[in-house]
């Protein structure tokens, strides 16, 4: 190709008058951009300009480095949090061996008939099970070492054989940092897909009564795979895939992972979500039941992040910026005196 | 300033391997406004251009740990912006794309408009004259013709029916012609008055 030609190309378009036969030129380079080591030259000379003119300036939003901030402060606590964990792991670990270590002399000193390792193997088919009751989010760790939170409503199962297979069983949503081991994967089982893993961190999000199901990346690699061979899907980091119930129908797309699993940091994080949506969310991180009256208004949209805010404060400021007013009800009881949960009632303001 | 940025530099760099966050600030804030301008003049979107920065000096800060302290930093940085760059760029190749069939529409000769000195100015025009649109219009227009989604699906997304987006984009469309016939009238004496107005 013409350089001369391609070169004015490149300079009319980056400042700005140009035409669009141009930037068809400019476009055909940028789209495989090793074609040409003279354009890579140019590029070099422009950016040394810009650095020489405008080094120590600050023309755009301020807000772009505090996001930059927030991301580095969130990894370094999640860093800080694991390194406290294994800290534990071990000072527990030191403190179990000793009886441990008895233990196997005794039981292989007495008997053969009355051993009690022998009996492992009826253990190893029962389920543990662990529980993150409504309103509230817990952290796990499996008997590998891997560990990750359970949001509101959810639920983990794994069988006591998990060591020589590395498998759990979820209901509701979780966030996973799984150990790598070699030759041993990782198996999360949800109602419609397998995820499988070596070691990464990853959420799963599959509520029973939500109709999709998801899975987003943060670090690694995960393979998906339909329960009923209908898909199977690679995951990298920073993607997000949805199974939909409904329609059948299986959606990838490029997603910030640091939002989906904020959650596990106590954020509460809205993302242009349609109200219908935000409600759900709500009565699983408060244990509330939210009603909201009116199609229309279900789907408004709105967008919002919280950090471990009290419900009265969630829906004041909601309601601050989105025609809303709500009220919260008194708690009746059941007949048997039990308290039933709070209820919300979202209203139009006009 | 220039003779003693290597020097300076390199204690910056070595701050950055060992996680220190203000010599991070530092470099950010010597170089971001060069990578902005320079994002800018290829993406010639404000919106894309901030997340570029965003990008590329998170990038930076995850790699910190394995930055040679020798590293020129101004050429590191520049690799990095530059596939940033390419990314970005052929993101927006799409709607791009789709701005150009509107523009081929309003134009009479699909070769003059792509020889067109100025091609910029059209599409600042047509951008100015989506955000004059009405609200509710301007929401229409753009799923339709720029997102590229269907009449019922948007119909669904907006709680109306098919045949009120339908109306939208006619009315849109009507709008846009009319509006591109005067300034093609007005010619560039209107573009510098209007670019003055701003």
């Amino acid at each position: 190709m013409d350089d001369k030609i391609s070169d004015n190309a490149f300079l009319n378009y980056s400042a700005g008058k140009y035409s669009y036969n141009d930037y068809l030129k400019v476009k055909d380079w940028l789209s495989q951009p090793h074609s040409n080591n003279g354009i890579r030259t140019l590029l070099l000379r422009q950016w040394n300009a810009f650095v020489d003119q405008h080094k120590g300036k600050r023309s755009f939003s301020d807000h772009v480095f505090k996001n930059i901030h927030y991301s580095i402060l969130l990894e370094e606590k999640n860093l800080r949090e694991s390194r406290r964990l294994w800290n534990r792991y071990r000072q527990i670990a030191a403190v179990l061996l000793i009886p441990v270590l008895l233990f196997l002399l005794w039981d292989h000193l007495s008997p053969a008939s009355s051993r009690l390792l022998s009996r492992t193997e009826d253990i190893e088919q029962d389920f543990v099970e662990i529980n993150a009751p409504e309103g509230a989010r817990s952290k796990f760790c499996l008997p590998d070492s891997s560990c990750g939170w359970l949001n509101s409503g959810s639920k983990l199962k794994y069988r006591a054989a998990f060591i020589r297979d590395r498998r759990v069983e979820l209901i509701g949503e979780a966030y996973f940092e799984v150990k790598r081991r070699e030759q041993s994967g990782f198996t999360v089982s949800v109602a419609d897909m397998d995820v499988q893993v070596l070691g990464t961190k990853f959420n799963v999000s599959a509520y029973a009564d939500d109709h999709f199901t998801s899975v987003v990346l943060k670090e690694g690699k995960v393979n998906v795979m339909g329960r009923k061979g209908n898909f199977s899907h690679t995951l990298h980091p920073d993607e997000k895939i949805t199974f939909n119930q409904r329609s059948k129908s299986v959606e990838v797309a490029d997603v910030d992972a640091g939002r989906y699993t904020a959650w596990k940091d106590g954020y509460l994080i809205i993302e242009d979500e349609q109200l219908e949506q935000v409600a759900v969310s709500l009565e699983r991180w408060y244990n509330v039941d939210v009603d909201i009256i009116g199609e229309k208004l279900k789907h408004y949209r709105l967008k919002a992040t919280f950090k471990e805010e009290p419900l009265e404060e969630v829906l004041r400021l909601i309601a601050k910026s989105t025609p809303i007013q709500y009220s919260i009800s008194q708690r009746e009881t059941d007949p048997n005196g039990v308290f039933k949960k709070r209820k919300i009632t979202i209203i139009s303001r006009y | 300033m220039k003779k003693n940025e290597p020097h300076i530099e390199s204690e910056l760099i070595a701050g950055l391997t060992r996680s220190d966050h203000s010599s991070f600030q530092l470099l950010f804030d010597y170089y971001s406004e060069p990578l902005f301008l320079f994002a800018l003049s290829y993406l010639k979107s404000k919106d894309t251009a901030e997340d570029l920065v965003q990008e590329v000096f998170l990038k930076i800060w995850n790699n910190r740990k394995s930055l040679r302290t020798d590293t020129c930093f101004r050429s590191y940085l520049f690799t990095i912006a530059l596939n940033s760059v390419y990314k970005h760029f052929n993101k927006l190749a799409k709607l791009n794309e789709l701005k150009h069939d509107l523009l081929v529409g309003f134009s009479d000769s699909e070769i003059d408009l792509n020889d067109h000195s100025d091609y910029q100015a059209l599409i600042d025009k047509l951008n100015e004259l989506v955000s004059r649109m009405p609200e509710k219009r301007r929401h229409v227009f753009t799923k339709k013709k720029f997102e590229g989604k269907s009449l019922k699906e948007i119909a669904e997304e907006l709680d109306i029916t098919p045949k009120t987006v339908e109306y939208h984009i006619t009315e849109a469309m009507k709008f846009l012609k009319q509006e591109f016939e005067k300034f093609r009238i007005e010619g560039m004496v209107f573009f510098y008055l209007f670019i003055q107005g701003e």
